[in-house]
């Protein structure tokens, strides 16, 4: 080898590593200011009292029964379990009650048997039927992916109001009115607004992905049909269910904006006191009731990952038949009939009341709440929250979203999506935004970025607007990511190589082949971006505190809490039209290159 | 037009080693194959010359040029990979016109250049078909044209035939050949199809577990085995571990490499007595292995010279058309034969071959 040609063309040849390591470097110090120190600082709150490191918060939370319930004393004195146990059998097995944290838990697991219940008899539905419709039912059960949180409560108070549809319907008859708000039934029933389509989603994959090979064999085997169908078919349906059932209890359990709507300081969960507690500027405790929060949500989230990545990949094969809805028995036909109305009161009706509301004053059809939107309102005082204000901002922040999430989620998608260890580590932090929940995002947004961190010497400070920007950014990259990385894990290596074996450098080539390939899952993850960040709520209701940048979720929520319907559902119908259409574009071109 | 050099390259990743060390020598205008079963190491090496890898050490040369650190846009090669790998979101001609964007055509011409190309694959007119809604053949014809587009001084192709059915496979072939010679372009082609391989190529490497087992043309790779696995893996082959058990006093035969005559042994292989062709410095007692073609097998007229005749029961009759596959049973040993299609022995059977049919390896 030529001498001269030394270590210059060494890198030459390196090049590509040296783009990935700073493309690494770069995607990490964006996702380390906006997410990792954010959160970290919470965390480290709870674990430090002027600097030195304590337990004491965290132990102050832990033995409180206001938080713990019957496992405070536990806690605080171990030995003292035995003694409760016996007490508590002595009291005939009472409901003992575990505090706020238990109460969270026992909310998430009620949703998480709604959800199983309302979503099963779908998911049998789906797998089992061939009806016109079928598909986009089945493209419908990801809407709840884009709805944003705080829309859906406005739908159920427009619902299960006092002034809702089901009570105007009993007023009407002659019944007297009532009202399902703050109640615990209507906080699990729009948990399982949001959740049943997942469990409708993950279940009927499963079951279309199932090998009939596997039931003919049983039968073969001397199995009669319904012994075929728990032995061998239910098995294989159990992981899926299972993975339905602990995404459900997860994302229940950091429910935020529904139980804060429909539930109110009553029914409060973690989530919700966390938020109080900001609210009230008691930032140790907070921070030390979401650390306990965070250890919980990790470890199930990490429960999760491990439990997916049991699961069996897809089997080819024969999969099980549809039989045609008409040609089905006539009890059939009327239970699928009766389901179907049930899932129109439960997931059509709030969003048809909401709509209905928007549209109908005290005398009858106006548009009066949409023009009361765009009114400048010259005459409001600073403190209130004025509508145009909160459409501008959530259009601003929508396009800040984007213009960060894309090429963020672009990014780690190329740098994750042929496997390998950095795709690994890459692939779990990718998951701290889900485990991780909004409110805690935005208390350290709000904490390290807003505050001001110190860094080389120089002090750190963003807006509330560009924290709120960074919040929608770390919430909704991982949506670019997986709209991304399946079109480029499946994308023929060889593609990119004929492309530098033809003269193309690496990025030519990326420019040339690998982007225009993926175009279609790009344009989805920014349809989902700009949809997380138009309904985000969690972590935007706390950075928009006293300050202008309030957005429509949050102007959705203070108007909600004025009692009347009118302007929330109007801007709530603006939200469901925006992340409506933003869903449309995911699913036209989510898809593009799935055949 | 290049040569390409292959010196001690070594591809490991982390401790376990892919290829080598392997010493190559393509020569300009060659066509050379890379043969072996999958993993041995065939494509690892065509993607070190490609430059889509780094070899671990040694050095690649192409024209003389020492390859460390060029990148693959630098090296003025043409690649077919396995599945053509053809840009799906661009028409043919658009494929074929991709490299053109870098390189300046022969004549200068981008789109006369592919139309020449089109033309020269038999794709004449299809130039505004998209990808998909080509055959299988066709799309292989793309892939080819956009590889010599810009007129590389080296041609690689991957397994281009793999994803085709024999038939089409066996003309592509001849195509690939003719297309080859008419542009005399360097080309080195990888296949796991050893028949493939005798039938296209000049030379032949074969590959085995990351190392070169042997160089030649394809006849001295079937005729000359140097390896057991060469003889294992190149045609069908009887394999026979022996041990020289007498020398044949007075007879010898001009050695293929002019040295010292080699001379005729008896040696017992596996459980078989037979007379074959030694060394001359093959000492009685010393162990050898040796392989005869099923096709060097004759039904024995009687009484052969040498008494390399052998009989055994038939087991297996396979008709194969032009021959007939014998599976025969002796003793313990099972010779394949290969007879004339119009042999179809049954029952008890007397085979023989000349001593030097049997290849020491």
């Amino acid at each position: 080898m030529n001498p001269a040609d030394g270590p210059f063309d060494r890198l030459n040849l390196d090049r590509e590593r040296v783009g990935r390591l700073l493309a690494t470097l770069v995607v990490g110090a964006f996702l380390t200011a906006m997410l990792y120190y954010p959160v970290a600082s919470v965390l480290v709150e709870a674990v430090t009292d002027d600097g030195r490191p304590t337990l004491t918060p965290v132990l102050t939370v832990l033995t409180d029964p206001f938080y713990t319930g019957a496992l405070a004393s536990v806690l605080a004195a171990p030995g003292t379990l035995l003694a409760g146990l016996v007490a508590w059998a002595a009291s005939g097995f009472a409901w003992p009650g575990f505090g706020l944290v238990g109460f969270t838990a026992w909310q998430a697991l009620l949703s998480t048997v709604a959800s199983v219940a309302l979503g099963l008899p779908g998911a049998y539905v789906l797998a089992r039927f061939e009806f016109r419709g079928r598909e986009t039912v089945r493209s419908l059960t990801a809407v709840p992916f884009v709805l944003p949180s705080i829309m859906v409560a406005v739908g159920f108070v427009a619902t299960f109001g006092i002034q809702g549809t089901v009570s105007d319907a009993f007023a009407a008859v002659g019944l007297s009115r009532f009202s399902l708000v703050f109640t615990l039934e209507l906080v699990v029933l729009a948990h399982a607004f949001y959740n049943a389509p997942l469990v409708v989603r993950i279940v009927s994959a499963a079951a279309e992905r199932l090998d009939t090979r596997t039931l003919e064999v049983a039968r073969a085997s001397g199995a009669s049909r319904w012994r075929a169908t728990w032995d061998v078919l239910v098995p294989q349906l159990v992981p899926a269910l299972g993975t339905a059932a602990l995404l459900t209890f997860v994302f229940t359990f950091q429910s935020f904006a529904i139980v804060l709507a429909l539930g109110g300081l009553e029914l409060a969960t973690v989530e919700v006191w966390v938020f109080s507690l900001v609210r009230s500027f008691d930032l140790q405790e907070a921070a030390a009731l979401a650390a306990v929060e965070a250890a919980i949500s990790l470890a199930l989230t990490y429960a999760y990952l491990r439990y997916e990545a049991q699961q069996a990949r897809s089997t080819s094969g024969p999969t099980l038949d549809r039989i045609r809805f008409g040609e089905a028995s006539p009890l059939a036909r009327r239970a699928v009939g009766a389901y179907g109305l049930l899932a129109f009161v439960v997931f059509g009706l709030p969003l048809v009341s909401m709509v209905a509301e928007s549209l109908f004053g005290p005398n009858g059809l106006t548009l009066r709440y949409y023009r009361f939107l765009v009114e400048q309102q010259a005459t409001a005082a600073s403190f209130q929250t004025r509508p145009l204000t909160a459409v501008r901002n959530s259009l601003v922040f929508g396009a800040g979203t984007l213009v960060v999430a894309v090429p963020l989620g672009v990014t780690v998608s190329l740098l994750t999506a042929r496997g390998g260890r950095l795709a690994q580590v890459g692939g779990t932090l990718a998951f701290v935004p889900f485990a991780v929940s909004g409110v805690v995002v935005g208390l350290g947004l709000l904490q390290s970025l807003v505050f001001g961190t110190v860094v080389f010497g120089h002090r750190i400070v963003v807006t509330g607007a560009v924290a709120i920007v960074a919040a929608h950014a770390v919430g909704a990259y991982p949506f670019v990511t997986r709209s991304v990385s399946p079109l480029l894990a499946r994308l023929d290596p060889s593609l990119p190589e004929v492309a530098r074996a033809s003269g193309a450098s690496r990025l030519r080539a990326l420019w040339d082949v690998e982007l225009p390939l993926v175009a279609g899952g790009v344009l989805a993850g920014a349809a989902f971006a700009f949809a997380i960040s138009v309904g985000e709520f969690d972590a935007t209701v706390i950075l928009a505190e006293n300050s202008g940048s309030y957005t429509m979720p949050v102007a959705v929520e203070r108007y909600l809490s004025e009692r009347s319907l009118g302007p929330p559902s109007a801007m709530g119908t603006v939200l469901l039209v925006v992340t409506a259409a933003s869903f449309v574009v995911i699913d036209r071109l989510g898809g593009a290159f799935d055949g | 037009m290049a040569d390409v050099r292959l010196s001690g390259v070594e591809k490991r990743y982390g401790d376990t080693r892919a290829l080598g060390p392997v010493d190559l020598h393509v020569d300009d205008g060659e066509f050379f194959t890379l043969v072996g079963p999958s993993g041995c190491g065939k494509t690892t090496t065509l993607r070190l010359v490609a430059g889509f890898e780094a070899p671990t050490a040694g050095e690649v040369t192409i024209g003389e040029r020492s390859m460390a650190s060029v990148p693959p846009e630098k090296r003025d090669v043409g690649v077919v990979p396995q599945q053509y790998a053809l840009f799906p979101h661009m028409s043919v001609r658009e494929n074929v016109r991709y490299p053109l964007k870098f390189r300046d055509p022969p004549g200068g011409d981008a789109d006369a250049r592919v139309d020449d190309l089109l033309d020269l694959v038999g794709l004449t007119g299809l130039g505004d078909r998209d990808p998909e809604d080509l055959s299988g053949g066709q799309r292989q014809r793309v892939a080819l044209a956009r590889a010599l587009a810009p007129s590389p001084e080296l041609l690689l192709l991957d397994e281009p035939m793999s994803a085709l059915d024999a038939r089409l496979r066996e003309r592509l072939r001849r195509e690939v050949r003719r297309i080859q010679r008419e542009l005399g372009v360097t080309t080195v082609y990888v296949t796991h199809d050893q028949e493939e391989a005798l039938a296209v190529s000049d030379r032949v490497a074969v590959m085995n577990d990351g190392r070169v087992e042997q160089v030649g043309t394809p006849r001295e790779v079937y005729d000359a085995p140097a390896t057991r696995f060469t003889a294992a893996f190149v045609g069908e082959n009887n394999l026979f571990d022996g041990e020289v058990v007498e020398r044949v006093a007075g007879e010898s035969v001009p050695a293929a490499d002019g040295g010292q005559p080699d001379s005729l042994a008896r040696v017992r292989l596996d459980r078989l007595d037979a007379t074959v062709t030694v060394t001359h410095d093959a000492a009685v007692g010393a162990q050898a292995a040796f392989s005869v073609r099923p096709e060097a097998f004759t039904l024995a007229a009687g009484g052969g010279e040498h008494g390399n005749t052998f009989t055994g029961q038939v087991r297996e009759t396979e008709f194969l058309g032009t021959a007939t596959r014998l599976t025969v049973d002796c003793g313990d040993v099972s010779l394949v034969v290969r007879l004339a299609a119009d042999a179809i022995p049954s029952g008890t059977v007397t085979v023989e071959f000349e001593p030097d049919a049997a290849r020491p390896l």
